[in-house]
Formats: structure tokens, sequence, C-alpha cells
């Protein structure tokens, strides 16, 4: 493609960089009074990556999207603002990973040999999904002193394998349900005004959603296990279209959760914590009591960049994030980020409405679905509206896996994108052709016109048929 | 299934929505009320980060001020001994003095023009607090503390004319930087360092308080001043014995000369005698006319008018300043008017109790042709751009006490108290000063506590000085030379 190419995205990407390095800026400032270039590394290591995807997309993937990635990294750049802020030493680990993360991406884009390809692989996905998650079961470790041990350590590297499952899983679910899709809208025994899904043909995924959520259950890892459930379910409708089986999935979580809380002792803390934060606003409520606490100060227009008080919100750089920035940021920083989300999803399931090949539509609409609630979990856990659970701010907060695994979500986003806008594009050449090289005929043109018609067949730059 | 993908899209992106409201509520909404949570750290942040405001003496020199030591605030006090002025100021134990009764101005108040919310909320400059302004002089203040040294007791002095305190020590005192170190310590300590002994404590006056029996009687028309009486013969007045004291000096005396030399018997009488027509003069004396015309019935007028001066120059009342006060009393309330205990008040013992405050404004208005003035220890609070509000509303008297001719008789009899009577050791060359002494009886076998009462120079009063010393003895011998010294401090740094 030309250097015209991926313009758009070009031209996005710099808001991204820009708000990186102005917010190190701002941060170096107040802290020393001075502007040092060592303060600026992970702002540059995150230029030089993101130059290299946006090269890499331009030359293998010119029919994808051209707002996802800005988009993608506008959090991610937010994210390293807020940790340099919060704890610098970790913001330059956090870069490393988006290098990691955004070579993954890189590779899907690359290496990647279609997005049908994964489709085959999808047992042997979801076996190594699970295996790693069993893996914690035996070297699980707890690097963060959290109480559940849910990482692996990998030559001094910490995994947390829960996230490889999440992109693992939505791929087996898409593909499983796209075999099965007509089965599922049409198929099952009649019993009456209902209409019993067809169980027989949908155990295997079934019983990989038990498995699943079992195993995270075991682990105690609460966060996981709502976002794995509520992935399945927004699959589901989307194959089926039937909210019957929603509702029976709801049902079952709303028994499991009754389960959980007659069983788990933290699961009790939990909801007695979002009932009354303040009751217990000493210790357990602590850490959402400071939070709200730094979402008041923020006001509309925050406290500034650096003046805030968000250090005191324990683990603020994992799971309250959004306080951080509702903090410093204020109001119109917050729903800026809230907005960020809102529209990634929004891009991923253009994405998945715009293509034709239903399997690519499952998956792209499993991986918006995967981001979207996972950041609706905790924001909503954060702004009390339901209880608190584990999970962190995709893209935004600290934790390696995590960036890798919204990275690699990205990329197979993009991969989606790019193959639909490359039909698209085809389709609408060669209607252009055979359309153009008849008037051509009766005109006496050679056919080499065509070509030249064809080259300049106008396209969306996001792939959508024109 | 498209229209599935679709519509789920449209749920997802509706649930962020929601979520866009929660944080409108929780950011602006509640705010209100969070942002006032005891247990929200910032509050007590900010406070440390505003820059406080100093507390200045008159001519700008620091009380208290604020030195930033790496990003937080220490509170210094250039000037220990003004300790009981400026009170201290602690995080934990809260604040004292002026600390205390000007906090709000010296913490710093919300930004008032549009220049000072852009500082505060963009330039995150912190809010930076008035200085107050004193009164205070600083090298009077030193002179005055160092006048009580190691003693127990207070000294305050004024100015007459308008009522500015120039000076207000209580010794023992305090360093207000060791307080958030020592409070424990300073709290329970016996001898009370916390305490401003100025104005929170209250003495038994002593005969300085002849100078309110004084007033009553020279402004009634009571006293013949040219007649001469004896005073040498001790005499029982309801019960209450009462000597001459001045016999050994000069037996046959004015009433000038009673009041210089202190005549307990003069003053018993005169306070019981309030009531009756004057003059008073020839039941003063040894042989009175003939049977003293009070009864224990008829002591009620008496005490009435006695009551009635000491309440206009400010008894029984809490007297406006800018810190607290302790109302001085005449009598315990509960007690009723006797032969013996009008005869004790009125020259200075009984059950009178009365702060050094107090016994400043009775003399000062002696020196201020009658008028009590209205004493102030602030003038002015200066904001961080230089604007400066006034505190005290200049004018206005407490009260007027007496008319100007009773004031300037009172003053002579000072300065005969100074020149030729008990108040001597205050001379001072070439100044003329007026004084009284007192030695205040605290109860058998304690020492008495000293008094002086002062004004110089005495033709044009500028200053008036009161000073106590706790337990010292002899007014004339302990209280008096450390009033010199201070009026001697005073009238070189004050010279207007």
């Amino acid at each position: 493609m030309s250097s015209r190419g991926r313009w758009r995205e070009r031209g996005l990407l710099l808001l991204p960089i820009a708000v990186l390095l102005l917010g190190l800026a701002q941060l170096a400032l107040e802290r020393t009074g001075q502007v040092q270039v060592d303060q600026f590394a992970s702002g540059l290591i995150f230029t030089a990556t993101i130059a290299a995807i946006h090269a890499v997309l331009s030359w293998r993937l010119p029919h994808a999207d051209q707002q996802v990635l800005p988009i993608a990294a506008m959090l991610a750049s937010l994210g390293l603002v807020i940790i340099t802020r919060l704890q610098p030493a970790l913001a330059l680990r956090q870069s490393v990973w988006l290098v990691v993360g955004l070579g993954l991406m890189g590779a899907i884009a690359w290496g990647l040999p279609s997005v049908a390809w994964l489709k085959r692989y999808r047992y042997t996905a979801a076996a190594l999904g699970l295996s790693l998650v069993l893996a914690t079961f035996v070297f699980g470790v707890d690097p963060n002193g959290s109480g559940a041990r849910l990482w692996l350590s990998l030559a001094g590297l910490y995994v947390q394998p829960s996230e490889v499952l999440k992109v693992l899983l939505v791929l087996f679910f898409a593909s499983y349900l796209d075999d099965y899709q007509e089965l599922l809208v049409y198929g099952g025994t009649r019993l009456g005004p209902l209409r019993l899904a067809p169980l027989p043909y949908l155990a295997p995924l079934l019983l990989m959603v038990a498995v699943s959520l079992g195993i995270l259950t075991w682990q105690r890892d609460l966060g996981a296990a709502l976002l794995f459930f509520g992935v399945f379910l927004a699959l589901l409708y989307a194959a089926s279209g039937r909210l019957g089986l929603v509702g029976l999935g709801l049902l079952g979580f709303a028994a499991a959760a009754w389960l959980a809380d007659r069983l788990f002792a933290i699961v009790r803390v939990r909801i007695a914590v979002w009932l009354d934060p303040w009751a217990q606003r000493q210790t357990a409520g602590y850490q959402i009591v400071q939070a709200l606490f730094a979402l008041a100060a923020g006001g509309v227009s925050g406290t500034g960049l650096g003046y805030g008080l968000p250090d005191r919100i324990p683990a603020a750089h994992t799971d309250f994030a959004i306080a951080a920035i509702g903090e410093e940021l204020g109001l119109i920083g917050s729903l800026a980020v809230v907005a960020l989300y809102a529209a990634l999803v929004h891009r991923a399931f253009r994405i998945a409405l715009a293509t034709r090949d239903s399997f690519a539509a499952l998956l792209a609409t499993g991986l918006g679905a995967v981001v979207g609630l996972q950041a609706l979990v905790i924001l909503a856990g954060t702004l009390r509206l339901i209880p608190l659970t584990g999970i962190t701010l995709p893209l935004m907060s600290y934790g390696g896996s995590s960036v890798v695994a919204n990275c690699a979500i990205v990329g197979l986003l993009l991969r989606v994108s790019h193959e639909a806008g490359a039909v698209a594009a085809r389709e609408a050449a060669s209607r252009r052709a055979s359309g153009v090289s008849e008037r051509r005929r009766t005109r006496g043109h050679t056919p080499a016109t065509t070509r030249a018609a064809g080259t300049t067949a106008s396209l969306a730059p996001d792939g959508s048929a024109p | 299934m498209r229209t599935n993908i679709a519509r789920l899209g449209i749920a997802l992106v509706g649930a962020f929505f929601v979520i866009a409201l929660a944080l409108t509520y929780w950011q602006v909404v509640a705010a209100a009320w969070l942002n006032l949570d005891p247990l929200n750290p910032r509050n007590i942040e900010a406070q440390q980060r505003a820059a406080r405001g100093r507390i200045l003496d008159r001519r700008g020199q620091a009380l208290a001020e604020s030195t930033s030591d790496g990003g937080e605030q220490v509170r210094a006090y250039p000037e220990a001994g003004a300790a009981p002025i400026t009170g201290f100021h602690s995080q934990r134990f809260g604040n004292s003095g002026l600390e205390a009764a000007f906090d709000g101005a010296l913490r710093g108040a919300e930004p008032t023009n549009l220049g000072q919310w852009i500082a505060q909320r963009f330039l995150h400059q912190p809010p930076r607090g008035a200085d107050v302004v004193t009164t205070i002089d600083a090298r009077i203040q030193q002179a005055a503390v160092q006048a009580l040294g190691d003693q127990p007791g207070a000294v305050v002095v004024l100015d007459p004319r308008s009522g500015e305190v120039l000076a207000l020590a209580s010794s023992p005192s305090f360093d207000p930087a060791s307080v958030d170190a020592q409070f424990a310590v300073l709290r329970d300590a016996p001898d009370a360092p916390l305490l401003n002994r100025a104005t929170e404590s209250a003495y038994v006056s002593g005969s300085t308080f002849k100078i309110v029996t004084a007033t009553a009687a020279l402004d009634r028309g009571l006293v013949d001043l040219d007649a001469r009486f004896t005073c040498t013969l001790p005499i029982d007045l309801g019960g209450q014995p009462v000597d001459c004291k001045n016999s050994i000096h000069v037996p046959t005396l004015t009433y000038k000369q009673a009041f210089a030399w202190s005549s307990n018997r003069t003053f018993a009488l005169t306070g019981l005698l309030l009531g009756f027509p004057g003059p008073i003069n020839p039941w003063l004396d040894d042989h009175p006319p003939g049977r003293y015309p009070w009864t224990d019935a008829s002591i009620e007028p008496s005490a009435q008018v006695l009551t009635d001066y000491a309440r206009r120059f400010g008894f029984g009342a809490a007297i406006p300043f800018d810190l607290p006060v302790r109302p001085s009393q005449l009598k315990d309330s509960g007690t009723p008017w006797s032969v013996g205990l009008l005869a004790s008040t009125a020259f200075g013992q009984g059950e009178i109790s009365v702060t050094p405050l107090q016994m400043a404004l009775v003399t000062a208005a002696v020196a201020n042709d009658g008028r009590v003035p209205r004493p102030y220890l602030v003038s002015a609070v200066r904001s961080p751009d230089g604007e400066e509000t006034a505190v005290h509303q200049p004018g206005g008297w407490l009260a007027e006490a007496m008319r100007p001719e009773t004031a300037h008789t009172l003053r002579d009899f000072m300065v005969e108290g100074v020149v030729r009577g008990y108040a001597a050791k205050a001379q001072i060359e070439g100044v003329q000063v007026g004084g009284k002494t007192g030695t205040a009886e605290v109860g058998q076998g304690q020492t008495p506590h000293a008094w002086f009462v002062g004004i110089a120079p005495a033709d044009a009063p500028r200053l008036a000085i009161a000073v106590v010393v706790e337990h010292g003895g002899s007014g004339s011998d302990v209280a008096t030379p450390a009033g010199r010294a201070v009026l001697l401090a005073a009238l070189d740094a004050y010279p207007r």
C-alpha cells in the first residue's frame, strides 16, 4: 500500500504519544523541578514500539481498522502515566511488557496464517489454557500477597495464566458456537412453548465452562470466574439469540453466587463491604473507602497530575487505577477513560459486524466482550455498583500477563478487521472492474484500464464495504 | 446473528454509560460529604502543606513563623518569651493563644479572587495564611520576661490612651516549639507553665485595690483633700482587725499620704463610709467624732457604691480581649456583705480575685482621664497579597470609671507614692512615675503575693503597667523594682 495507507491511524497515534510524554514531563517537573532524559525511558520505548507496530500494520494489515490501535495505545499510555505516578519503579517494567505485547501483536499481524487457522487448533488452545491454570495449583505463587496463588513464576517473571486462558477460551467458545450455531438457534427438543437447548451437542462446551469455572473458583479467582461466565453468556446470546438460554445461565450464576456466599468467607466479606464499606472503613473496607475519597477529591477537573494523594489507596496501580485517574485528572479524565473503553468495544463490534465469516464475527464479538466486561466489572466494583473483584483494568493496570493478553486481543481484532476489509476490497474491485470493463468494451478501450480502475477503487479504510 | 451481535454491543456500551453516571455521582455529587470525612487523609495533608501565617509584633518582628523543612511545615517561635501571647500550634494537641484565636486567618482562607483561585487550582501553590500583626513590642516583652525571671507571676504593659497591649508576660512559661514532644509533661507540671497568668489567673489584689476604693470616695466628693488626720491605732471592724501600716512613716497625714503609705485603716473606713455623706475625714482619725454611723444592716449602700465603681472598671464581667480573660470578682458571689468583709475588701483583701490585666485596666483608667480603655492585642491581619484588615476598631472605651478631675487627683496620689511612699523603688531619673504597691496576704504561713501597678510618665502617661509576683513577698521590695525595670525599657522602646 502507498504511504497514504494508514494515515488516520498515524495521525491518531500522535495523541497517546503526546499524552505519555507530556504526562511524564509533568511528573518529572513536579517531582524534581526539572526534566531529565532518563525519566522518559518508558516514554521513548513506548513511542518506538508503537511506531514499529504501525509500520508492521501498514505493511501486513493495511485494511485493518485504523482506530483500534490508537484507542488501545491511549489506554496503555494513560496506564503508563498513572503507573509512573504511583510506582515509578514499575513503569519501565510495564513498558517492557508492552513491548512484548506489541511484539505478539506484530506476530499475529505477520505470522498468523489466517483467522480460520485458529479454528483448527481450538482444542489445543483450550487444553493449553487449562493446563496453565491447573499448574497454579501445584506451582502457584502469590507475589502480591493478595491471598490467592494465581501466578506462575518463570525465570523471575510472573505470569498470570488466567489472563492467557481468557483469550484461549474466547477462541474456543467462538469456534464451537460457530460450528453449532444453527443447532443452537433452531435445534433442541420442544417442550410446549419452551425449547430446550440441544444438550448432547453442547456437552463439550458446557464441560469446558464448568471445568474452567471450577478451577477458577477453587483458586479463589472469583473475578476471573465472573468474567469468563459473562463472556460465555455473551457469546451464547450472540450465536443463538436466545435470551432464554442467557436467562438460564444467569439463574445458574445467581445460584452459584448464593452458594459461594455460604461457602467462602471471602465472598461474604466482599459482599458485606460492598453493602456498607463505612462499617469496616479501617479494615476490609479501607481500600474502597480510600478509592472513593480519591474520586471525590478529584472533582471535575482533578487535582492535577502529581498533586493528589492516590498513593493512599492500597494497590492503586493494579486494581484502582481509575480512582487515581479520577483524583488527579478529575471527572474529565475518568470519563475519558470510560469513553475509550466504550469506543474500543464499539470498534470491536463494528469489526464483528463487518466481517462475512461467522467464526471471525463471533471471535471479534467475544474479544470485544471480554475487554468490555473486564473493564465493566472492575469499574463497577470500584464505584460500588457491584462487589469488588480482583481483576485488572485492561491495558491500564500494571500487570505483564494482562498487558500481553490484551495486546493479543487487539492483534486478533486487527487481523479479523483486515481480512474482512481485504475481502470487501477485492469484491469492490472486481465489481468495479466488471462494471467498467463492460462500458470500456462498448467504447472500445483496452482491458488495461480495468487495472487502473481497480487500484483507484475507493475503500473505507476500516475495511467496511463501500 | 448480526442482530444479536449488534444488540450485545449496544448493551455493553450502554453499561459504560451507567458507569459514567456512577462516576459523576461519586466525583461530583458525593464529593461534598466525602471530602469532609475525618478519615480522609487529604484534609490533614492540606493543612500541613499550607504556609501558615506569621504572628508579628508591632514592628514586624516575628513572634511565630513557619519554616519549610523539606516539604513539611515546622512552626518556630523566635521570641520564646511571647509564648503566652502566641500560644502553641500542634497538629496533635491543637492550638492555644493567638494561634487558636486567629487560626482561621493564619491557616489561609479559600481563594477570594480569580488570581488566587488559579494559583491554587492550576499552579498548585499552597494557600498562604495571613499574618497577624500584634500590638506587642518584642523588646518590652523581653524586659518583662527578664524582670520576672524564675519567679512565678505576670506582667501586663499597655498604652492607656488606646488600650494596645505592649507586653503580656507570664511565668513560668514554656517553649511552644517543644509542645509536640513535651505536651504531657507541660500539661501535668505542678507549676502550670501552659497557664497564662496575666489573663487566666486571679489573685488577691492587695493594696493596689485601694485605687478603686479611692476612686469611689474621691469621685463622690467624700474626701477633703487638705484636711489632715491621725492614723496610728488599730481597730476592729466587724471582727476584722485593721491597722494603720503608715504609722511608722507618717502618723498624721493627708488622704494623699494615706494612699501613698497604703494606710489600711483609712481605706477600710473609707469603704464603710462610701454610702454616707461626706466629708469622711473626721471619721478616719484615731478619735472619730462619735460612734461609727454604719451597722451590719445598713452596710448595703456603701457596698453598693464600691461594687458599682468596681464594675465600671470591669469587675464581674468578661473583659473583651483577643485572648480569653477570667472575670475578676469583688467577692465570692455567695457571700453576703458584712462590715468585716467590706472593710477588708476596701483595703485590698477580703475575697477579691483579680487578674493582672484587670489591674492594668484600673491603672490605665487613672492615666486616661478616668476612661477605661478597651484592651487589644491584635491590631490587624495582613493577607499574603499585602491587604491589611484592621481587627481593632480604634476609639471607644469600656467605661467611664470616674470624672477626669478624680483621675488627675489619683495620678497625684500615685506620684506621691513613688516620690514619698512605698513605691519609691519605682523612681526613674528624669521621668515622673506614678505607682501603687500591694502585698496580698494569702493565708497563714504563706508568703503574700507582691503587686505593683504604675503609670509613666505621670504628666502625660503613655504606659500603664501591672506586675504580680506570686508569693513574692513585699510589693515594694519585689514587684516594684521589676516594674521599674520594665517601665525603663518601655519608655525607651515606646517613645510616643
